[in-house]
């Protein structure tokens, strides 16, 4: 389990990926919520899954180079959002009846991203029609694909 | 735990240190930043005992250093430059650590030297840089420190091996609840490692908080308005700096982030969007609002 | 507390004599071959002269030895003091060049720990070297007993202590110049000077006196020198001046205080040091006037003689005179140069 996690965080890393879910010291984010984010998505996708362990503080400080004391405010913070659960002298598991909530944080940043498009799109001259068909389109497009595949 | 209390410090009528105080509590890792010659090696050899203060105390563990410099068998310290005998063999090193300090743990040792894998029988004189930080480090931890006092230790050492003695000193503190003190003119890693960070500069230490709350005083906010912004809203008080592109305003604000954002926002401007700063840039800032220019600082 | 704060610390002696060994052999080894070695060499060739008729039974010829047991032998008596202020300078030098006391401060020693696991082992080494070559030669006088030496194992005895005593006060003395000065070179060299010095300066003055007053002040002169030879510690084992005619116990008892109080000064001012000023001349900033002032006036003093006794007749008195204040000038800036080089280096 911890090299998966530990894969996802470097693997994004390098690939320089998705900002939220990287460890980059460079951006505003907390690396303590930044790391909450990385353990939610691996959740999230599945990687890790409801009962599933938890590396130890120690075990992920070293792997990413990371304070412990820090990776210990993600895992409280995790725990306070009932993600996951501390079992005396056994671990930390990800919680059996968690249910992912929707990411707020991440549907600001969606509908803030959409904002910006569709603010391109009317200096584009297209209408408010043109816009509503243009985004069906492309919705129907990803529905065959995802069947096909 | 350490403490330092007033610390001044003048070398030949130099004021090198004017009035220090900071505490680093039991387990946490406190990073001491600043550029070459402002004074982060005379703060350390004064927590040392090296040196003698003109005025101040440190405490370790509640101990007066300098009272009572037998409390230094707790504490590990490693320097930029390991300042040891030229003709002494690795193996005279090891004795002379294992020797001096009370709580010597060979089992510790014998785990380390697997992983540093030392020529014991080479000469000092005969030790590249890196393998002379390696063996400040065996010996240092090996002496089961409550407090590690580390002077630039990775300085000058290839990547890989820095993050491997990062990763060390990082499984000390999980580990043993060890008390950190760094000093670095390096930002890169620093959040990731400190818990807390003071930048020095002109014999003082400027400020002592924890990265984390910096970076969420200072943003940097890009927006952009149909016609001319909104009078008085980029006059504000907590705006540090506001930068014009055509449309788009870059505006650098200090606190209630939030409240400026949702303040503009009212405004249906065209663009508003928080952008990430680099470390740099927020000290940079952080320092300027106190009156400082700092820029040099991180342009050497 | 206790008698346990009296205890040489192990690790820390073990330390100074893998950093002093070398140095102690060469030390060891050259009092050993002046002494002992030489005992044993007059002592075969008597013996060998003796077989081969060349000379009788009652002529022992241990010229050199005999000379070394009754004061007077100047060249190993300056040797030891030498050897002495070297093994001092060196002790604390060494931790200074290479910037160890930095990694000695930084480990639960204390100023003190250091200072005085040094005088233990420094002093301790005056006394083995001294104390095993009247060991060795009381043995070769007690196993050629036939031989009727012009010394015996008393006399071997009164010149190990008489060593001892002054060694320990030679080295207690550039300990204490180099709890003051910032580099091994200016430790040892202070400390040569400043060992002379009761000597050197009356005898400065004197050929002063003796230029511009000619015989008047000549009784002056030769009391100044009688002090000065009081003072010179050096010279009680190079010459039998001050101890051929003294009250041993006295003069041994005023020099092993003085060897203690030299030895809390010591103490006193490295508890005191600023380590940062390492490599500089003085550690103590405070002294600077007064060794520019002192080293000005000596040179100063010494421009004259050195006038008078290149020239001869040609020097006139105005000639001596601006000799002595160039001199003086030279030198008071060349230290302020050499003080202010060492500040920059550093």
């Amino acid at each position: 389990m911890l090299c998966v996690l530990v894969g996802i965080v470097q693997l994004k890393h390098v690939a320089g990926g998705d900002a939220v879910f990287n460890i980059d010291q460079r951006s505003s984010t907390p690396i303590y919520l930044q790391l909450v984010q990385v353990i939610k998505e691996a959740i999230l996708k599945g990687i890790l899954q409801p009962g599933d362990k938890l590396p130890s503080v120690r075990e992920l400080s070293v792997q990413l180079t990371i304070n412990p004391n820090t990776i210990q405010k993600s895992y409280q913070e995790l725990e306070r959002q009932k993600v996951i659960e501390t079992l005396r002298g056994k671990g930390t598991f990800v919680t059996m009846h968690y249910q992912p909530s929707k990411d707020e944080d991440k549907l600001n940043l969606l509908k803030e991203n959409l904002k910006n498009l569709l603010v391109e799109a009317h200096y584009l001259g297209l209408t408010r029609d043109t816009t509503i068909h243009l985004v069906r389109q492309l919705l129907d497009e990803l529905k065959t694909r995802e069947e096909n595949s | 735990m350490i403490k330092v209390e007033q610390l001044t410090k003048t070398y030949h009528t130099n004021p090198v240190l004017d009035n220090i105080n900071l505490q680093v509590p039991r387990g946490s890792i406190f990073g001491l930043v600043g550029p070459n010659g402002a004074g982060k090696t005379t703060l350390i050899k004064l927590i040392m005992g090296i040196l003698l203060p003109d005025q101040g105390r440190v405490y370790i563990d509640g101990v007066n250093v300098h009272q009572n410099p037998g409390i230094k068998s707790r504490v590990g310290y490693v320097s930029d430059y390991q300042n040891y005998y030229p003709n002494f063999r690795v193996q005279d090193m090891i004795r002379l650590y294992r020797e001096t300090y009370t709580n010597w743990d060979a089992q510790r040792f014998a785990e380390l030297a697997q992983v540093f894998k030392l020529p014991e029988g080479k000469k000092i004189k005969h030790l590249s840089k890196g393998m002379r930080a390696q063996l400040a480090i065996l010996l240092n931890l090996s002496v089961s420190p409550a407090v590690l006092v580390l002077d630039e230790p990775t300085s000058g050492l290839d990547p890989v091996l820095r993050r491997q003695l990062l990763n060390i000193f990082l499984e000390e503190v999980a580990r043993n609840e060890t008390t950190i003190f760094l000093s670095t003119h390096n930002l890169n890693e620093l959040e990731r490692i400190c818990d807390r960070i003071g930048i020095i500069h002109n014999g003082r230490v400027l400020f002592d908080e924890s990265l984390e709350q910096m970076k969420q005083q200072i943003r940097k906010i890009q927006v952009a308005f149909a016609g001319e912004p909104p009078e008085g809203v980029l006059e504000q008080s907590t705006i540090l700096k506001v930068e014009r592109q055509g449309r788009v305003y870059t505006i650098v604000v200090r606190e209630n982030v939030n409240q400026l954002m949702a303040e503009l926002e009212k405004y249906r401007p065209l663009l508003l969007e928080s952008v990430d700063m680099s470390l740099e840039d927020i000290f940079i800032y952080r320092m300027g609002g106190m009156g400082y220019g700092f820029e040099q600082i991180f342009t050497q | 507390m206790g008698l346990s704060k009296f205890l040489p610390n192990k690790t820390l002696i073990w330390k100074e004599w893998l950093n002093n060994w070398a140095f102690f052999s060469i030390f060891l080894g050259l009092v050993t071959f002046a002494t002992s070695v030489t005992l044993f060499n007059e002592i075969t060739t008597y013996l060998d002269e003796l077989e081969r008729g060349i000379i009788t039974g009652d002529y022992f010829n241990s010229y050199a030895i005999y000379r070394i047991l009754s004061f007077s032998d100047a060249l190993l008596g300056f040797i030891s003091v030498l050897l002495t202020i070297i093994l001092a300078a060196l002790m604390v030098g060494h931790e200074r060049d290479h910037n160890t006391f930095n990694l000695l401060l930084a480990m639960p020693y204390s100023r003190r720990d250091l200072i005085y696991n040094k005088f233990v082992l420094g002093l301790g080494q005056v006394l083995t070297i001294f104390v095993f070559n009247a060991l060795v030669m009381t043995v070769l006088v007690w196993a050629y007993s036939s031989i009727p030496f012009p010394f015996d194992a008393t006399a071997i005895w009164a010149w190990a202590l008489r060593s001892i005593v002054v060694l320990s006060f030679i080295f207690a003395f550039t300990m204490f110049i180099s709890s003051i000065s910032g580099t091994t070179l200016g430790n040892g060299i202070l400390s040569l000077i400043f060992l002379f010095f009761p000597m050197g300066f009356p005898a400065l003055i004197a050929v002063h006196l003796d230029y511009w007053t000619a015989q008047s002040a000549w009784n002056l002169i030769y009391d100044s020198k009688e002090i000065g030879f009081l003072l010179t510690v050096p010279t009680y084992i190079m010459d039998n001046i001050v101890l051929g005619h003294a009250n041993l116990p006295l003069i041994y008892g005023v020099l092993v205080l003085l060897t203690g109080i030299l030895y809390q000064l010591t103490k006193y001012l490295f508890a005191r040091n600023r380590l940062e000023n390492n490599g500089e001349v003085l550690m103590f900033e405070q002294l600077e006037g007064f060794f520019k002032l002192g080293v000005a006036v000596c040179f100063a003093l010494l421009g004259g003689p050195l006038v008078i006794n290149i020239f001869r007749m040609q020097a006139t008195p105005s000639f001596v005179l601006i000799s002595n204040v160039l001199m003086g000038v030279i030198f008071w800036f060349l230290v302020n140069w050499i003080i202010k080089w060492r500040k920059v280096a550093n």
